[in-house]
């Protein structure tokens, strides 16, 4: 009996000591990603690519998520897409002009007014 | 009674004797179980710092020159702060976009007030660059058309967050209306732009201009209203 309430006064011991660690990883984790959407928009959440990324090919998807049946129109100088969403997750590809790329994606949801984000990305062909 | 008690005095002290062993053992796993886990964490931690490091070295920022000094040039980028970049005439490389092709230039083809893009790594606030690239500034806005001018062929727009522009709408600009049954775009005439639509437009941005109100619009596409009332 007496190895018994230990073994379990150890597990217990364990449990408050490794747990909470992880807990409190996954709850930074959440927190810092609600922080990113809510600075980004409520009904547009791009994933990738990050803002002033560097390619060396002529197109880029561009890959995120907005309110399904959402309008999306990308629009940038070398580039004009406009489709419906019927999903929430999305993937377009986006050409891509030689030099800095202002691509701004505007999405459409429930009203006129548009969710936007604008991202920076450098097409430089390899030599 | 008596009988009884050395029995039970031998089944105690197997009872103590095999369960002690389990319990010197199990929590030693435990321990060892938990490191691992948490050296697991760390090596991914790692590898996503890494990850990130490498991601930020594929990065470039960009913006109007403010200042020329030796082996240093100050740019304002579009979020209105400014970044340092170090450059060296032997080991940085110059170029220019023109069109689809990069034409390699020198530092002394670049001036104050004009865009620039810089590659190269970023530390603080300071760009070592690698590679200096002179560009265009273009700029794309999107808002509501609140007045069509067909005398002068101009059109105002307030943007998303209340600023006013004016476009001047050209023969060469790429003007295209959403069709709201098919969602196909439709190449169309100054006739057809009305107020209340949204538009979406890129304009070529002056540099030296960084507060003009008035752009000569290079295309735009228009959402017409009745989309949104369907």
């Amino acid at each position: 009996m007496v190895g018994v309430g230990v073994l379990f006064q150890t597990n217990k011991a364990e449990e408050t000591k490794v747990i909470p660690i992880t807990r409190e990883n996954d709850q930074k984790k959440v927190v810092s990603e609600e922080d990113q959407v809510g600075k980004q928009s409520n009904n547009l959440v791009i994933t990738s690519p990050n803002d002033h990324t560097i390619i060396a090919k002529n197109t880029i998807e561009v890959v995120g998520k907005v309110k399904a049946n959402s309008l999306i129109a990308i629009q940038s100088a070398a580039a004009e897409i406009i489709e419906k969403n019927e999903k929430e997750n999305f993937t377009i590809e986006v050409p891509l002009a030689v030099g800095e790329n202002v691509i701004q994606v505007s999405v459409y949801a429930d009203t006129s007014t548009p969710q936007e984000q604008t991202l920076r990305i450098y097409y430089i062909p390899a030599e | 009674m008596k009988k009884y008690l050395v029995p039970i005095t031998v089944a105690a002290f197997i009872f103590v004797f095999i369960q002690f062993p389990a319990y010197s053992q199990s929590p030693t796993e435990s321990i060892s179980e938990t490191v691992d886990q948490g050296v697991q964490e760390l090596k991914d931690k790692v590898a996503e710092k890494v990850e990130e490091l490498k991601d930020q070295k594929k990065q470039a920022v960009s913006g109007v020159v403010q200042e020329m000094t030796d082996g240093a040039i100050s740019i304002l980028n579009s979020d209105s702060e400014k970044v340092e970049v170090e450059v060296d005439d032997t080991l940085t490389s110059f170029y220019e976009v023109v069109g689809s092709k990069i034409k390699e230039i020198t530092l002394d083809d670049i001036s104050k007030g004009e865009y620039i893009f810089i590659t190269g790594p970023e530390i603080g606030e300071t760009v070592t660059a690698n590679a200096v690239y002179k560009d265009t500034q273009y700029l794309v806005m999107s808002g509501k058309i609140t007045e069509v001018n067909k005398d002068d062929f101009t059109i105002k727009i307030v943007t998303v967050d209340k600023s006013n522009y004016v476009l001047d709408i050209e023969k060469r600009t790429d003007q295209n209306l959403l069709d709201i049954k098919t969602l196909e775009t439709d190449s169309i005439g100054f006739s057809k732009i009305k107020e209340g639509d949204a538009i979406h437009v890129v304009v070529e941005g002056d540099p030296e201009k960084p507060d003009q109100t008035r752009f000569t619009a290079i295309k735009f596409l228009i959402i017409p209203n009745e989309y949104f009332l369907q």
